[in-house]
């Protein structure tokens, strides 16, 4: 019992997901013509006649009211002809831009009177807006036409939905309704034959065309640096199929003449101010167009170009240099510890790196948020603070000379209307050979900005000088690495 | 009897003060290769008596062996330099050559016990001969016998003590103690010991506690 149990809820999931993931099917609209008041727009196109024929509009007969006949006298005489209307789908009720995939259709007919035996056929048809070709495929009738023998109403249903060509199946396509009658009678001179017709049926699916439209880019505050992603926003949507569009970039908003853009874009899917998200590494530096072509539909692909355009810059970079108050590269840019005199003993001297004459600046042009400032010894960690022959250390014990790096209170300008978004100042921090090669000044985390530089004053750097230490004018090379 | 430091009055001028611009390292920068410099200035030569902990001592002072009164001449000795007041010479400069010596506060300084005195510098020995004063007397310094020690680890290569002489006025005012020569270790400190001082006493000098100030100087 158990395991019956569970197979039932088993398949309760599966269906609940199928529901879920399905689609609605393609519309529907009926279009009736019951011949209540008048002709309802029909003529009688007449393709021969023998005998005395007539035809029209009779509003005392019908099912329940109002029909048209068509009516011959005459020994073996024979009506051949039709009812006709010529009118769009969209006449019929098929929304703008509708498709039409396939019509069912009926009629209601009498045989009035065959007062001497004769053979009748009557049918259904559907023909182009010339009335020369048949639009359904295989130039099958609507209704095949039959020998109607009833006295009373009935209804003739016998096919079902034919197939529409796909040159006919436009909305807008004018199509012309035939309700044929090809009508005899019986061998006596006096012989009358007269059949009605009433209620013609046309089922009409239909599918409604997706629709597409880009919304971003729009020409405005859309550049990007080329390898950063930019969020193309879209609206897509089908009422019929489950419809997916591709993007395509293209140096103008005509012909459709672009090239694909891979990932996300390629096939993304349907939603109202939906994004997709394009990785712009290897582009071009240049102003683009996107459009976007459905697929998956039923209906025919539609397309649509972005109103505006994305300007694409070229790849970024990151870098940093010392700048001076004008922000010019400085060309040699040092910093002057205080002046110390010779002394017995062990004393420390300070500098600063980064001033209003020769600013640190990082900039980052790249689509990465993220990356830290650093600073080692050009020379790498063997490099001593040197003056001619006497040196010392920069990463050693205290005793042989020891700098210390402190950005925790330096400061931080950010250029161009950038701020100081997740930009992390590194501690106080001493070289050690080893172990300690490199100090991080500045740590830019997953949320700083990109397409920014800033500007860095006011990191404290202390060195321990080793008794005893013999004057001159020392000096050590350093490098600032952004990475 | 004292020697007093008067280092701020007699010290010589400090020999050079480089203070330089800081030199750039011939490599052409980037503009993200910072530089940095640090100058470091040469100290200013000096002397001073030192105890044995290498503190500076107050008010130094150097006791000469005690005498008794005597109707003869007499002689009496003094060590200028001991383990608790050490004569350290600094050399803080990237010049080899200096050199201290002794002298009295003014030449015509003579021992005096405040109303008693005798001279330190009179050139007829034990009696007063032609200078200003009228009192004999005369101190002979003698360095060579002085023990000089280099400060942690200076050598004391060209590092030469004075030769015995003893003060007369006008001529020899002021004695070497210890010397650098070129090629004396630099930016090193030393201490000289056991400088002899004999003092002649005339004959007759009246009992007293008598004292000179001396000044030691470095240039």
């Amino acid at each position: 019992m158990k395991i019956k149990i569970k197979i039932l809820l088993a398949f309760i999931v599966s269906l609940s997901i199928f529901i879920v993931a399905e689609k609605s099917q393609a519309a529907n609209v009926i279009y009736n013509v019951p011949f209540a008041t008048d002709m309802e727009g029909f003529t009688y196109i007449t393709e021969s006649c023998k005998g005395i024929c007539t035809n029209g509009y009779i509003g005392t007969d019908g099912n329940p009211a109002g029909s048209v006949f068509d009516k011959n006298i005459g020994r073996r005489t024979r009506s051949l002809g039709y009812f006709s209307k010529n009118l769009t789908w969209e006449a019929m009720g098929v929304p703008v831009g509708g498709v039409v995939t396939d019509v069912d259709g009926r009629f209601d007919a009498r045989l009035f009177q065959e007062t001497y035996a004769a053979v009748q056929s009557v049918g259904l048809k559907l023909y182009d807006n010339a009335d020369t070709t048949i639009i359904l495929t295989g130039g099958v009738d609507l209704e095949t036409e039959f020998d109607c023998t009833d006295q009373s109403w009935i209804t003739r249903n016998t096919d079902g939905a034919k197939t529409v060509v796909g040159a006919y199946q436009a909305s807008s396509t004018p199509v012309t309704i035939r309700m044929r009658s090809d009508l005899n009678t019986g061998n006596n001179n006096a012989a009358t034959t007269e059949i009605r017709f009433d209620n013609l049926y046309f089922s009409i699916n239909y599918n409604v065309p997706p629709t597409l439209s880009i919304s971003q880019p729009d020409g405005v505050g859309d550049a990007v640096v080329a390898g950063s992603s930019y969020d193309i926003i879209y609206s897509l949507a089908d009422a019929d199929d489950v419809v997916t569009a591709a993007f395509y970039y293209d140096n103008d908003n005509t012909g459709l003449n672009g090239t694909a853009i891979a990932g996300a874009c390629a096939a993304a899917a349907e939603g109202t101010n939906a994004t997709c998200s394009w990785d712009t590494t290897g582009m071009t530096p240049g102003n683009y167009h996107i459009y976007g072509i459905t697929s998956g539909a039923t209906n025919p692909s539609i397309s649509a170009y972005s109103v505006g355009q994305i300007t694409i810059s070229a790849g970024g970079s990151l870098s940093v240099d010392m700048v001076d108050s004008g922000g010019t590269p400085v060309a040699s840019p040092s910093v002057s510890f205080t002046s110390k005199t010779f002394d017995w003993i062990a004393q420390t001297s300070n500098g600063t790196l980064g001033t209003s004459s020769q600013k640190i600046r990082v900039n980052n042009t790249t689509a990465a948020p993220t990356w830290t400032l650093s600073m080692a010894a050009t020379s790498g960690p063997t490099a001593l603070w040197q003056s001619g022959g006497d040196s010392y250390d920069f990463n050693g014990p205290s005793a042989n000379g020891r700098l210390q790096v402190n950005a925790s209170s330096s400061t931080i300008t950010p250029q161009g209307g950038c701020a100081a978004t997740d930009l992390t100042k590194g501690s106080a921090t001493y070289f050690a050979q080893g172990s300690q090669d490199s100090i991080n000044l500045v740590t830019a985390g997953g949320s700083a900005q990109t397409n920014c530089h800033w500007d860095i004053t006011g990191i404290v750097l202390t060195q321990d000088i080793p008794a005893g230490q013999v004057s001159g004018a020392y000096s050590i090379g350093m490098t600032l690495t952004a990475t | 009897m004292k020697t007093q430091k008067t280092k701020e009055l007699l010290r010589i001028i400090a020999l050079a003060i480089v203070i330089g611009m800081p030199l750039a390292i011939g490599n052409v920068q980037a503009a993200n290769t910072p530089q940095l410099n640090q100058t470091i200035n040469e100290g200013t030569k000096s002397v001073d008596i030192v105890d044995a902990g290498d503190a500076p001592v107050a008010s130094p002072s150097v006791s000469f062996s005690a005498a008794t009164f005597s109707f003869s001449t007499q002689d009496t000795t003094g060590a200028l330099g001991t383990a608790s007041q050490k004569i350290r010479v600094s050399n803080p400069t990237a010049t080899a050559t200096w050199s201290v010596s002794l002298a009295a506060s003014n030449t015509t300084d003579v021992w005096t016990d405040g109303g008693n005195t005798y001279d330190f510098n009179d050139g007829s020995g034990y009696t007063d001969g032609a200078d200003g004063d009228s009192v004999g007397g005369q101190m002979t310094v003698d360095p060579s016998v002085g023990t000089l020690a280099g400060v942690s680890g200076c050598a004391t290569a060209n590092v030469n003590k004075g030769t015995a002489d003893s003060f007369i006025e006008s001529s020899v005012d002021s004695i070497d103690l210890v010397s650098g020569a070129a090629g004396a270790s630099t930016f090193c400190r030393w201490d000289l010991t056991g400088v002899s001082l004999t003092q002649k006493v005339p004959a007759g000098q009246a009992a007293g506690s008598y004292s000179v100030n001396m000044v030691l100087t470095i240039s």
